[in-house]
């Protein structure tokens, strides 16, 4: 982190003060008029001045930033608000703000740190400037926006303030959903049911919630036979699964932000395919700091945002794991879950078994 | 929109890209416009407010107020649109043109006005009764002076509104403006508090914008730009502006109220008096309000009175201290020795000249009468030799008083012996009249000073001598040196006698100060209107403290080769002494009955320091038309229309030196601060920014041969564009480690490390600096 001085003497212009002073002076006793010295009076006074409503604005100038988007899809515009606060009666004409702008979902993967940037804004007495930052994110992730700095002139330009300030603004971006192939989907929930139900038997694995009529594609075995014939029109159960094990996503989050991206998109979207078919989904993501899989379960359509920006807040994994066998070391009774990962350039999941 | 000028490497970070709606937001131009207007109205109607109170001069105060604040608003307006502001200026130059064509006099006249009270001031604050005054062609003053005004400050706005509103170039307005405000300012004159206070905040509000870096109004309106150093900057903030403003004019209000409380305007000059610095340039502005820019210039060559009877063209004498002549002699009384060059009998009116007296009759009858004297032993006569060698004077006669050698000139470089017969104390030997018979030559005075010389006369108490007896002559040369002295102060500075004036009327009736040649000129003529025949006389007179003090004694030399008879001063040596041009100087010599012609000395004595000898005096004696008496000397006959061409040439040299010398200097002055500049840059920037800096002057300096690389936008194509024209070779893992380098140091706070700066700096800058130099 580079040093930052608290203030920083503009030299150049100090000498341009000086000057103008001695100018100020020597017209002074050269003309001895009223007007001479009231010359003299302000170039020496309100320099001064200046400077010393600088040095007391620091603890009355603050920065913050706000975005009411807390989340968006990729490509989407995301409005942030930089607002630059005075409870003061300074102002400054050159007020500096630092920000860093960052997705901290790949905050493994981006080594250079290259999201600095300088934006500048007036300081006005005992008011407020804000200004819009509309950003666009390629990934997805956790946008996070955050001020750091303060760098302020005094009027007169003479010195530079500095200040710490450290406020940010986090939105969740995710991917763009598309339809999954049905038949996929079902590829992979048949596949896993079958060996959970053929392993874990007389388990149920869902509660009903709620009995409706029959629509058309609903599962037979959901049918409720017994209210069907009381009421002469065929009912069915509506199922919520409370099951730990139905199928359990694994995505790797590891490699180049291209492949990370791919495989937490094919995760997003195969994870809504699945809730659309009223399968509870659990998502495995390796946490290397803490050393364990996080678990996260899902149960409906609103839980996927929440469980997705929780993923997002935690960051991808920089250097390859070995998924498999930490997954069957930590979780040796589960008979199967699916790798998410690209091979040859194509993403795709591939069912594994214990 | 402003995206063609964004770099685009700094729109995304990471695949995170600033949204196009950035740069559309906009700034609110039209308050921006008012903020604008209100500078310029400070600074215009301050600074006109400031010289209206100043003179003191009524006029339709709200109505130039209101009409200078629709100006500045309608030239802060231009700005809105670039079509508008094209039209606008058209609008402004044809709305000038049909005024000043339909109205003339009515903008003269308001001119005329404000010139004519400030020339009365001026007049009152010099003590001079050389007043300007211009003819004012409207009777109704107030009208004439609103108009004019309104006018002029009309064309000021439109200046003002390019240097401010534009660029804030307002160094250029202020030094401007103290060119106006500093005559009155110098005759003590005060301007009323409103106007001081809204010129003042106009100076300083406009040097905090400039310094803010935020001022800048371009033809588009967007709120942001990038720029690489700068990072993301907001453009013009009317509020901001209007904030600032308000606290330059509190503060500036709260200190000039407080001063007012503290020292009253009013009694400010009683309590202040005027400083030694203004006292000694009292002269030199007091030439230039009577004769403009021309008061700094001489027409001729001076040397400090030697001018060959040529007079009024000299500004100021300016000394060079260097030696015109070394004599050798016996000091023999304590008064001072006059050594004559040029006698000037016959004064020529407006052509400011005295017409040289060639006959030798008037010394010879003095010296013929002491020499006789002498060779008869009569008490208190003498005989002496003076060894006269001229070491840088003009080619002439240098005679000691009373000599017969009156044909004897020295040329330069050479020496001459002038053998003389001094007048000592108690020597009652009786000149006897013959000799010449055109006495009354040496009372004429011409027809156009007649008058002038009457009133000074009267003025003076000053009468017709009785007789021409020792002691009415020198009761009547008393009474007019005591009223020299009391009256007409001695200067350096007096100014030039303007070129349709007579050289002694303007001194006596109109400008009233002057150096040896005025007084003696003047007193030439009022002595022969008091029936004293009297000649004008240039030459050198050494002080008796100068041999004493300066001068060497020639121990080998054998006193009597140089001293026979009676002398004053008893046991004198034989002394050396250099002469100086300030030892030049002209007095006057009358006729007295029984004594001849004598010396009298009607020049004040004053405690005035002349200039001292330096580059700029050396400068002015350029301007001047040169340094040399000789010159003086051998244009003894040209006509003052050569001597004028002269000096016209030597002005236009001079000028166009001045102006190279200026360009000179602006260039050398912009040259070092940016050198220093760029020094304070790179001694307190980090590594990252030195490298930078070393950067973008390596880059600069290619820029200059190449054009090329100056439409590379970013690092990566800057260093493939030198690579490719061969001017650094790198390979392609050295080229994008060198980028790679710069992206880091230019856009990131990473810290580059001291092993990539010195690669960067001492192996491909150097090699690119040798590719260079071949």
């Amino acid at each position: 982190m580079k040093k930052r001085n608290n203030i920083k003497l503009h030299i150049l212009k100090i000498f341009f003060q000086i000057a103008v002073i001695c100018i100020a002076t020597f017209l002074y006793n050269f003309f001895h008029s009223f007007f001479t010295l009231a010359i003299l009076l302000t170039v020496i006074i309100l320099p001064a001045c200046s400077v010393a409503a600088a040095l007391v604005m620091k603890a009355q100038v603050s920065a913050d930033i706000i975005t009411y988007q807390k989340s968006a899809v990729c490509d989407e515009k995301i409005e942030y608000k930089l607002i630059l606060k005075n409870s003061g009666w300074g102002l400054s004409l050159n007020c500096q703000l630092i920000c860093t702008i960052e997705n901290t979902f790949y905050k493994n993967i981006e080594k250079n740190d290259n999201s600095e940037f300088k934006i500048s804004m007036p300081i006005t007495i005992h008011g407020s400037e804000s200004v819009s930052i509309p950003v666009t994110s390629k990934y997805t992730g956790n946008i996070r926006l955050t001020v750091t700095d303060i760098y302020y002139d005094d009027i007169c330009g003479l010195i530079t303030v500095h200040k710490n300030v450290q406020n940010d603004a986090d939105t969740i971006v995710y991917p763009k959903a598309y339809d999954m192939d049905s038949e996929e989907c079902l590829a992979y929930m048949d596949g896993v049911s079958e060996t959970e139900e053929s392993t874990k038997k007389g388990n149920d694995f869902s509660e009903v919630t709620d009995i409706r009529e029959y629509q058309p594609g609903d599962r037979l075995k959901d049918i409720h036979w017994k209210l069907s014939a009381k009421k002469d029109i065929l009912m069915v159960k509506e199922r919520e699964s409370v099951s730990q094990s139905r199928i359990l996503l694994v995505p790797n989050l590891a490699g180049g932000k291209e492949r990370v991206e791919n495989v937490i998109s094919m995760t997003y979207n195969l994870t809504r395919a699945f809730i659309s078919e009223n399968t509870s989904v659990g998502i495995l993501i390796w946490n290397g700091e803490r050393y364990e899989w996080m678990e996260f379960n899902i149960y409906d359509k609103e839980s996927v945002m929440d469980v997705f920006s929780q993923i997002f807040g935690m960051s991808c994994y920089g250097e390859e794991i070995d998924i498999i066998n930490l997954v069957k070391n930590f979780y040796p009774h589960l008979q199967s879950f699916v790798i998410i990962d690209e091979r040859d350039g194509e993403v795709s999941g591939e069912i594994v078994y214990q | 929109m402003a995206k063609l000028s964004i770099n685009k490497e700094k729109t995304e970070w990471n695949g995170i890209s600033l949204a196009d709606e950035f740069y559309e937001q906009k700034e609110n131009r039209l308050y921006t416009i008012l903020a604008k207007t209100v500078i310029v109205y400070l600074l215009t109607m301050g600074l006109a407010g400031c010289i209206l109170s100043c003179v003191g001069i009524s006029y339709y105060k709200p109505v130039l107020y209101l009409v200078v604040l629709a100006e500045s608003l309608f030239c802060a307006s231009l700005y809105y649109r670039k079509l508008w502001e094209n039209i606008g200026y058209i609008l402004i130059l044809f709305i000038v043109l049909i005024l000043g064509i339909t109205y003339p006099n009515v903008i003269r006249s308001g001119v005329y006005a404000v010139l004519n009270d400030l020339s009365e001031t001026a007049a009152g604050f010099f003590n001079t009764n050389a007043m300007k005054s211009y003819g004012e062609y409207v009777s109704n003053r107030d009208y004439a002076v609103t108009f004019s005004m309104c006018y002029i400050a009309g064309v000021f706005c439109v200046l003002v509104n390019i240097c401010i509103s534009r660029r804030m170039k307002y160094i250029f307005i202020t030094v401007m403006a103290s060119c106006f405000i500093a005559f009155p300012l110098f005759l003590n004159l005060e301007p009323d508090i409103i106007p001081s206070i809204m010129f003042i905040s106009g100076v300083i509000a406009s040097m905090a914008f400039k310094r803010g870096n935020h001022y800048e109004v371009t033809d588009k309106d967007n709120a942001y730009r990038y720029s690489r150093r700068r990072g993301f900057t907001y453009a013009l903030s009317w509020k901001i502006m209007m904030q600032l403003l308000a606290v330059v004019i509190v503060c500036v209000t709260v200190i000039v109220i407080m001063l007012e409380a503290l020292m009253p305007k009013s009694e400010f000059h009683e309590t202040h008096p005027d400083s030694t610095l203004k006292e000694k340039t009292l002269n030199t502005v007091q030439n230039f309000y009577m004769m403009g820019i021309a008061a700094f210039f001489n027409y001729y060559p001076n040397t400090g009175g030697l001018t060959s009877g040529r007079l009024g063209g000299v500004n100021s004498i300016r000394l060079d201290y260097n030696t015109d002549l070394t004599l050798k002699l016996v000091p023999y009384n304590t008064e001072r020795i006059y050594l004559k060059s040029f006698t000037g009998s016959e004064y020529a009116p407006y052509d400011n000249r005295w017409v040289r007296y060639d006959s030798a009759d008037l010394e010879n009858n003095n010296a013929k009468a002491y020499a006789k004297a002498y060779k008869n032993h009569k008490k208190n006569t003498a005989e002496a030799v003076m060894k006269v060698e001229n070491v840088d004077a003009a080619t002439g006669v240098y005679l000691p008083y009373y000599s017969l050698d009156k044909d004897k000139a020295i040329f330069s470089g050479r020496r001459q012996n002038y053998t003389f017969y001094p007048q000592l104390e108690g020597n009652n030997v009786k000149v006897p009249d013959g000799g010449y018979s055109k006495l009354d030559d040496f009372l004429s005075i011409p027809e156009q000073n007649r008058e002038t010389i009457n009133a000074f006369c009267s003025e003076a108490g000053l009468s017709t001598v009785k007789s021409l007896k020792r002691k009415d002559v020198e009761e009547a040369v008393t009474k007019l040196s005591n009223y020299f002295q009391d009256n007409i102060p001695y200067t350096y500075q007096p100014g030039a006698t303007p070129r349709d004036k007579d050289f002694i009327n303007y001194f006596l009736s109109e400008n009233k100060r002057g150096y040896c040649a005025h007084f003696a000129s003047a007193a030439t003529l009022i002595l022969r209107n008091l029936g004293i025949p009297a000649v004008y006389v240039e030459g050198y007179a050494v002080d008796p403290s100068e041999i004493e003090e300066e001068g060497e004694v020639l121990s080998s030399e054998d006193t009597k080769k140089y001293y026979k008879g009676d002398s004053d001063i008893e046991n004198s040596a034989v002394v050396s002494v250099n002469v100086t041009d300030a030892d030049a100087h002209a007095w006057v010599e009358v006729y007295e009955e029984g004594r001849g012609w004598q010396v009298i000395e009607v020049t004040p004595y004053s405690d005035e320091e002349p200039d001292t000898n330096g580059l700029l005096n050396m400068l002015m004696r350029f301007i001047g038309g040169g340094n040399s008496a000789g010159d003086a000397v051998n244009q003894t006959d040209d006509t003052k229309k050569e001597v004028i061409k002269d000096t016209t040439k030597n002005i236009s040299i001079s000028v166009i030196a001045a102006v190279i010398a200026t360009l000179i200097i602006v260039i050398c002055f912009s040259r070092i601060i940016k050198y220093v500049s760029y020094f304070v840059r790179y001694i307190s920037g980090s590594i990252n920014e030195k490298i930078i800096i070393r950067y973008n002057r390596y880059i600069q300096k290619i820029g200059h041969r190449n054009k090329g690389i100056k439409e590379c936008i970013n690092f990566r194509e800057q260093v493939e564009w030198l690579v490719s024209h061969d001017i650094i070779s790198l390979s392609d893992e050295e080229k994008s480690r060198m980028i790679s380098i710069l992206e880091q140091a230019g856009f990131s706070d990473r810290q580059i490390e001291g092993d990539d700066m010195e690669w960067v700096i001492k192996e491909c800058l150097r090699r690119k600096f040798f590719s260079m130099q071949r």
